[in-house]
């Protein structure tokens, strides 16, 4: 049968001649990603990774993030605080101009986070605006000017909050700048319905937007007028791929770019093996377990600590992520400056687990090896979503764990939105549920109700760091903070895998960083 | 051409067909295939070496030895123990799916085709509701709503997959009762259950037969495709499409042939021994030389044929 | 037959009523609601309803729906929220490549199982007649998402005879001939595999076909006088395979849309099976509806137009009620 086939397709092959080689590549880098864009490209509109990619790379922001994760100047040259810390005022690049020609000014920077307050914003509201000043009154519509964000003159812009806001800069590295000129003749209620702009950006990053053809690629050229100087590769292609079929494309020359899907040994060989580099970095996205708190099963923080103490994160790590990846203990990223050094690290023991379920009032009374109270039979539902090979590989494992301990597991899959809606729906009550999600530098969110919990201990830690912007009063508050979530074990912090990228073998001058997945791409360059 | 059919419910007649299909090459090849396959499943407790969902983290991924006849899964667990495992399920998974279809189908395509009339019109257009759907995407839809297990991926399969079907028993019955014998039947007094149970229902046993067979096949089929969407059997429980979904990577592809040669094989001789056993059942029950083109044309049930020996959707 | 097809038309509107009745009530009792992907997980539960309450979806399912159905009557299938786009234009600009995949894979299927069919119909129970039968089994009882990384593994990645996945070669820029090259070249795969399960079920009704006429007694007197079977066979051959045909294609056609979410997924083919597929995942209540709708259109027009084509074909055909 095979070689029927084999005879089948060979003629057709040859009827059309063999395949294109890709040599008259060139200028042209092509970087996978791994779902359509929903063509969203507006700075404040967009909520996949995948329309991220093309903002971030059609757009400039105010501050980018450097290695360490602190702001660097972009199109905000510098910055400063007035006395009371409660005004931050930023000092633009002079000279800067959309892709269309226009110039890029003061106003715009207003109108973007403006806009983001307006009453008739169609999405949700981030917590920056929030922290604003007046941003109550103007949301709601009951005032027209929102004194928080003030124009001082073309190159000058000045925010004030309510008290000091040290998390700004990660909203603006978060959240470029758009054009008012081009989205102010647009009514604010429709820029979700305005698909002619929004799926043809202008902005004043390194590369211009050229055409989106849906479940297939964005083409960008490059911006010759980039104020960071002009790119060196003419042509960027986003490419639509998947990851069954990604890794055959980087061997063939299809792709030149790609994030590593799996950390098996034998997949880094075979891109070893066809020539290609491979380049790792500390992860940006953590996988954990959220609990219930109100569930009465988890109301009690020594059981959810025993979850913790009885799943072997590290077994996992080393197995299904081969060791590239870390384990975290709190609600940042170990690489976060205010990640304290004296976190409970909830080690691998069974023995301790099963004591805390103990003093928790958990026994097995009948021998059957499952614990019980009150004959109730202690039994745990973990709710998963598909589309993650290493997540959903690490569900049996943690049900296996939890077993060696006394509590049986019941698995439940689905898909991504269903299982995201159990944590959505503050009606819905659950045990744990796997998920992950990017961490956001300098963003310490005091908001626990995917864990139903709240805590005032937390909340007063929380309220210190978001009204100052001394660093003293920072490391204090967020490192109490940090602490306090990892005592009450609000959820399992399971692992961080390593972030990576597999490069063909033209691709030269590759960098990036965490979270900067596009930090360098001015330089990076293709050789002929 | 029925007339054989009603011929072939006479117990001369029943013992002539099960000697022609022993002597059926394909009923002889599928029927082996199926035991074969079937007692190695059923017997699983007594075979597996190991413990189908317990997984040993330090022997990931490992090629057969060691005890592992067929080495190891992503996890460390037994791909041999998951295999016999793993068949009771899609076996399980594609009888019942079929179960389901024959409750439906075969009460709504009765009541169609014995009452006729007003009954007959609003099942048909139920039928061609359900027909117009794209499986995949309700699927994906139902399985949202359900949640993935065992049973509602049989009653997924079987909620869309009843109208080939209904279809065929309606057009059986249409051209049935107003046969001579049902007439006379029905002219005697005979009570309506019971002609039809007794008459309509056992002379359209054949292609019923023949259909519920090609059925089992693409009930495997879809449990398959459904687990590469990752809507199948629940994790840690096995099933041939589970395992079989691990075929995602080229890795797997390339390197690791033990964790996809044995489901993709154990699925593709399964559901082809069934394919022959169905081919067999046509061939003798059915005795219609040129049956496929005949029934093309000769009534509005020439769909119901088509779709199970379809590749396109059973995935 | 005007009054037949008008009836036809009739019936298909309680049918299409009844789907998208039927789908909606599904689409919304999945778990979550259009905004569940879309809101950072910062946003509390008050601010998501708030979003939803604007959008109209807090309001009662059949408020809800009598509103598409309004909309739908008038030809509006709505907004997709999540792609800012109207639905008719997200199904318009997938529309073409969908066509082209289901059309290769039509014209494939045809080409290889005629005269396959005819060969076989004419050497029953020869050494070829048996490999093509059994090709014929195994390719059925293979699932199609594996026969299709199997043949990307094998032609793509070992041989690297043909491109893995797409519709043409990113950045190559090909214009006339060298693009449509690149486009066969990349559809060879996706369509072979929605061709091959067809190819053998339409072989099966050929060589049946033939084998039926070649049992004919007036085909056999033909024969007797030493005309070449092959001229004697044609002729009938055509018209007797113009019903399996026509079933097979109508038929074909709804299927290859509904069936094409795989194929379009692994091979990254840009078409309408992937569009829904994203559209479920991501909870895009319209976009799905819309979707399902425009399928259930092509079926009911597929059904219809056999119907017409069998009674073209063969008037002895009384058309169905």
């Amino acid at each position: 049968m095979k070689k029927i086939l084999t005879s089948l397709f060979l003629s057709a092959a040859v009827a059309f001649g063999t395949i294109p080689a890709h040599a008259e590549d060139g200028d042209l880098i092509r970087y996978a990603i791994w779902s359509n864009p929903k063509g969203t490209f507006h700075p404040t509109l967009y909520f996949t990774d995948y329309d991220r990619a093309v903002i971030f790379s059609v757009f400039s922001r105010l501050v980018t993030l450097d290695e360490k994760q602190n702001p660097q100047p972009s199109l905000a040259e510098s910055w400063d605080y007035s006395e009371d810390g409660r005004t931050l005022t930023l000092h633009l690049r002079k000279g800067v101009k959309w892709h269309d020609g226009q110039p890029f000014t003061a106003e715009d920077v207003a109108y973007t986070y403006q806009t983001e307050a307006a009453p008739d914003f169609p999405r949700d509201r981030s917590p920056f605006v929030k922290y604003l000043e007046g941003f109550e009154d103007y949301s709601a519509g009951k005032s027209d000017i929102l004194p928080g964000i003030r124009v001082v003159d073309d190159v000058t812009v000045a925010f004030t909050f309510k008290a000091p806001y040290a998390a700004a800069f990660s909203h603006f590295a978060d959240k470029p700048v758009l054009a008012k000129h081009i989205w102010d003749k647009i009514s604010l209620k429709t820029w979700n319905e305005a698909s002619e702009a929004l799926r043809n950006p202008v902005g004043t990053g390194p590369y211009k937007f050229v055409e989106f053809k849906p479940d297939q690629y964005v083409r960008l050229e490059r911006n010759d007028d980039y104020f960071g100087g002009q790119p060196r590769t003419k042509t960027i292609i986003f490419r639509i791929s998947n990851t069954q079929t990604a890794q055959s494309e980087l061997i063939n020359g299809e792709l030149d770019i790609a994030e590593i899907s799996s950390w098996n040994e034998r997949d880094l060989q075979t891109y070893r093996d066809a020539g290609l580099r491979i380049v790792e970095q500390p992860g940006t996205s953590g996988q954990y377990l959220p609990f219930d708190t109100r569930n009465p099963k988890l109301s009690d923080k020594r059981v959810r600590q025993a979850i913790i103490h009885a799943i072997n994160r590290q077994a996992i790590v080393d197995r299904l992520l081969f060791g590239h990846g870390a384990i975290f203990n709190t609600n940042a990223h170990p690489d976060s400056p205010y990640y304290p050094a004296d976190l409970d690290p909830y080690a691998y023991d069974p023995q301790k687990a099963r004591e805390l379920l103990a003093e928790a009032g958990w026994k097995d009374s009948d021998g059957d090896g499952i614990l019980d109270r009150d004959g109730q039979k202690f039994v745990f539902t973990l709710n998963y979503p598909t589309g993650n090979r290493t997540r959903e590989l690490s569900a049996p494992i943690i049900q296996q764990n939890l077993k060696a301990v006394g509590i049986e597991t019941e698995l439940v899959s689905a898909d991504f939105n269903t299982t995201l809606a159990i944590l959505q729906d503050p009606e819905c009550s659950f045990d744990g549920v796997l998920m992950g999600g990017t961490f956001r530098p300098g963003i310490y969110d005091n908001n626990f109700w995917w864990e139903r919990f709240t805590s005032p201990d937390l909340t007063g830690y929380a309220d210190a760091f978001n009204s100052s912007v001394d660093p003293g009063v920072l490391r204090e508050n967020i490192g109490a903070w940090l602490k306090g979530v990892n005592d009450e074990a609000i959820r399992v912090w399971l692992y961080i895998p390593n972030q990576g990228y597999v490069l063909g073998p033209k691709v030269t001058d590759y960098q990036s960083h965490p979270y900067e997945p596009f930090a360098g791409i001015q330089n990076w360059a293709v050789s002929r | 051409m029925t007339e054989t059919l009603s011929h072939s419910t006479g117990p001369r007649a029943a013992g002539g067909s099960l000697r022609r299909l022993l002597q059926d090459p394909f009923f002889v090849i599928g029927a082996a295939g199926l035991s074969v396959l079937l007692l190695l499943t059923l017997l699983a407790p007594w075979i597996a070496p190991f413990s189908p969902d317990e997984g040993d983290l330090f022997s990931i991924e490992a090629p057969p030895g060691d005890g592992h006849l067929l080495g190891t899964d992503e996890i460390g667990r037994d791909v041999f123990s998951r295999l016999l495992y793993g068949g009771q399920v899609s076996v399980l998974i594609g009888l019942s799916a079929v179960a389901v279809q024959l409750v439906i189908g075969i009460s709504l395509g009765a009541i169609a085709g014995y009452f006729g009339g007003l009954a007959d019109a609003i099942v048909m257009r139920l039928t061609e509701i359900v027909m117009c759907f794209p499986f995949y995407a309700i699927a994906i839809t139902l399985a949202a709503i359900f949640g993935a297990s065992v049973w509602n991926v049989i009653l997924i399969i079987g909620i869309l997959h009843w109208t080939g079907l209904a279809r065929l028993v309606r057009g059986e019955f249409l051209s049935l009762r107003e046969r001579d014998f049902v007439r006379a039947a029905r002219s005697i007094g005979v009570s309506r259950t019971r002609i039809i149970f007794r008459h309509l229902l056992r002379n359209a046993s054949g292609p019923i037969l023949v259909y519920a067979t090609l059925a089992v096949a693409n009930g495997i089929l879809a449990e398959a495709a459904l687990s590469f969407l990752g809507l199948g059997v629940r994790q840690p429980q096995a099933s041939w499409g589970n395992m079989l979904s691990a075929a995602q990577s080229m890795r797997v592809l390339s390197y690791q042939w033990w964790l996809w040669i044995p489901p993709g094989a154990a699925i593709v001789l399964m559901v082809l021994s069934i394919n022959f056993l169905g081919e067999a059942f046509q061939r003798v029950l059915n005795r219609r030389p040129a049956a496929p083109v005949a029934d093309l044309v000769s009534r509005r049930g020439w769909r119901a044929r088509l779709p199970v020996t379809k590749g396109s959707e059973n995935g | 037959m005007l009054r037949h097809l008008l009836r036809r038309v009739l019936i298909a509107i309680p049918v299409l009523f009844g789907i998208s009745l039927v789908v909606y009530l599904l689409v919304n009792l999945q778990p979550g609601d259009p905004f569940v992907g879309m809101v950072g997980p910062e946003t509390t539960p008050a601010e998501k309803a708030e979003l939803l309450r604007r959008y109209g979806y807090d309001d009662p399912l059949v408020v809800q729906y009598l509103r598409w159905l309004t909309r739908a009557l008038a030809g509006d299938l709505g907004y997709s929220l999540q792609q800012g786009r109207p639905v008719t234009a997200l199904i318009g600009e997938r529309l073409g490549n969908t066509g082209l995949l289901a059309g290769a894979a039509l014209v494939l299927t045809l080409v290889v199982a005629l005269p396959l069919g005819l060969f076989v119909g004419l050497r029953r129970n020869g050494g070829v007649d048996l490999a093509v039968s059994v090709l014929s089994f195994v390719l059925v009882s293979v699932p199609a998402f594996f026969l299709s990384m199997l043949l990307i593994k094998v032609f793509a990645v070992d041989l690297r005879l043909l491109p893995t996945a797409g519709v043409t070669t990113i950045g190559a820029d090909y214009h006339g001939f060298a693009h449509l090259r690149d486009v066969a070249l990349h559809l060879v795969l996706p369509a072979s595999v929605l061709a091959l399960g067809n190819i053998a079920v339409l072989n099966r009704y050929l060589r049946a076909s033939v084998s039926e006429l070649v049992d004919q007694d007036f085909i056999r007197a033909l024969f007797g006088r030493g005309i070449p079977r092959r001229r004697v066979i044609a002729p009938h051959l055509l018209r007797n395979a113009a019903r399996p045909l026509i079933t097979i294609v109508s038929l074909e056609i709804p299927a290859l849309l509904s069936s094409a979410l795989l194929t379009e997924t692994i091979f990254n083919w840009p078409g309408i099976g992937r569009l829904s597929f994203e559209a479920v995942q991501g909870r895009d209540y319209p976009l799905l509806m819309g979707i399902v709708l425009f399928l259930a259109v092509v079926t009911l027009a597929c059904n219809l137009l056999a119907d017409v084509l069998y009674a073209l074909v063969d008037p002895r055909v009384r058309l169905a009620p």
